[in-house]
């Protein structure tokens, strides 16, 4: 991120900071669609970051850190809509994923099927997890600061991902092979 | 290791895929855009009235402007929530107001909005709140609409989104008391606010009585006083935990975190000097999700005043405690929905 349109956007340039929402806003939504797993709030999540990061860009320190800074930002307006959404709600709205499966011959689009069941019944802190590390890349140590957890929670939450996700893919796997022998 | 490397790729795999292409749609951006000239940025320093460090995950001690910015966007983006419908993303609205129930909680000015008015006895400048019923926060993260009556010389305060309230305004008005009334929402709740290897206790649906429980077993705080109240229908408990710890004791303080994900540490618990202070809480039950009301009950100086090098005085808010209890009697709690509780 250049840190001339930073330090501009930080002393109050709109320009800078609508150039800024330019080039983070398309991966902070990516971000928040692979978290929420719902369309609109993923929107109203990137809207909100981009907000707290226009009005409380001033304080931050180091202009260098502005990407790791938005990334904690729209986890906790991830978290701000989910919780939301659970208040009005009771539960996560879920992008529809009941249609009917087509076994392929390709497994690759089977497995990939599987891991969207898998999940979307992952709890939105686990699956920021995993989508922090094995999506943005970022290191344990990075997923932390955006999530303000310890790194060995972070650590137990990919563990634990990562072991339910793989379990309810062959689950999935088993209950297929059955069928089809059925 | 084989197996899991592919398996790891094929979740990455996944969430590549997942969705496709999703760039951040243009009516986003431009509702960003509007929004701009009508959103405050923080001040880059130290405000004109410094505020106690209670919120660890700021960038830096919270003065009062990043906080009533916080407060003010809640509010904006609330207005625009509550103008989405079922089939439409509400980021693309500019805030109106709005025929939905929800649309009744801006009849009474918000803290953030509170007209400025001198400190009688402090100074002629608009220091301290103009006195009247003002409520507390947005309609964002907050579980109810708390309303509370501000009497003269008492001063906006806020956290951030979901942790705000009143302090009460002293002869220092530059750097503030850090003495006053505090609402947050919470999400979770440390075990030990003392060591964040103890782990977390989630609040969603769980009641009053559990929360004080999680509050009261605290290792280095003694909880006393505990009764049932009711405000509104909303029940709850009231209770008062006392503690003193040294920051070399309790170096990566957090009692719990607020619905908006940020972090709340120990104050006035946790100071130099580890002297030991009384607070106040409230804990009620809004509809499954917990509101928490926390009141510096104690009479003698802050750790925040005597950190900023005032004497300490053993009755600088004695007679603060009487106006406190009248902000808090003064509590009312209504359904953000509009029903009656």
């Amino acid at each position: 991120m250049e840190r001339r349109l930073v330090e501009r956007a930080m002393h109050g340039d709109e320009a800078a900071f609508d150039d800024l929402v330019e080039r983070v806003g398309d991966h902070l939504h990516s971000i928040a669609r692979r978290i929420l797993r719902d369309p609109y709030l993923a929107e109203d999540a990137t809207q909100r970051a981009l907000l707290d990061a226009w009005q409380n860009l001033p304080r931050l320190r180091d202009p260098d850190r502005f990407e790791a800074w938005a990334y904690r930002l729209i986890v906790n307006a991830c978290n701000a809509e989910a919780r939301r959404e659970r208040r009005h709600h009771g539960n996560l709205r879920l992008l529809a994923s009941d249609e009917p499966f087509v076994s392929d011959t390709a497994s690759r689009i089977a497995i990939q099927h599987q891991l969207d069941q898998a999940f979307q019944r992952l709890g939105v802190e686990h699956r920021t997890v995993v989508v922090l590390i094995h999506y943005v890349g970022l290191s344990s140590t990075e997923a932390a600061a955006a999530m303000g957890t310890p790194v060995g929670t972070v650590r137990s939450r990919l563990h634990y991902a990562l072991k339910y996700l793989r379990e309810a893919v062959e689950a999935d796997a088993r209950l297929e092979r059955s069928e089809s022998l059925a | 290791m084989r197996e899991n490397d592919e398996f790891i790729g094929q979740v990455e795999d996944y969430l590549v895929e997942f969705d496709g292409d999703t760039p951040l749609p243009g009516r986003v951006a431009d509702a960003i855009h509007a929004e701009l000239p009508r959103t405050r940025q923080a001040k880059a320093g130290p405000g004109f009235m410094r505020m106690p460090p209670m919120l660890s995950t700021l960038p830096s001690r919270a003065p009062l402007g990043i906080a009533a910015a916080a407060v003010v966007i809640a509010v904006v983006l609330g207005a625009v929530f509550i103008n989405r419908d079922n089939n439409q993303s509400g980021v693309g609205g500019v805030p109106a107001a709005s025929p939905t129930p929800e649309s009744s909680q801006s009849l009474t000015t918000l803290l953030a909005e509170a007209p400025g008015a001198p400190c009688p006895g402090i100074t002629d400048e608009p220091m301290c709140l103009e006195p009247g019923i003002y409520q507390v926060g947005g309609i964002d993260v907050w579980p109810a609409i708390i309303t509370i009556d501000v009497p003269e010389n008492w001063w906006y305060y806020a956290n951030g989104t979901g942790s705000t309230g009143v302090l009460v305004q002293t002869d220092d008005v530059t750097n503030g008391s850090g003495w006053g009334v505090l609402f947050n929402t919470v999400s979770s709740l440390a075990n030990d606010p003392c060591d964040p290897t103890a782990g977390r206790f989630e609040t969603h649906d769980h009641t009053p009585g559990e929360l004080y429980e999680v509050m009261a077993a605290w290792p280095d705080f003694e909880a006393s006083g505990a009764r049932p109240i009711t405000i509104n229908g909303y029940k709850g408990v009231s209770f008062a935990l006392t503690g003193g710890v040294t920051e070399a004791h309790c170096a990566n303080t957090n009692m719990w975190t607020t619905a908006n994900g940020a972090s709340l540490d120990a104050y006035p618990f946790v100071s130099d000097e580890g002297r030991p202070y009384q607070v106040g809480f409230r804990i009620f039950d809004i509809d499954g999700e917990p509101l928490i009301v926390m009141a510096m009950d104690f009479p003698q100086s802050s750790p925040w005043e005597t950190g900023m090098g005032h004497p300490f005085d053993a009755n600088a808010h004695a007679v603060h405690q009487v106006e406190m209890d009248a902000i808090l009697d003064s509590i009312e709690l209504k359904d953000p929905e509009g029903g009656a509780n």
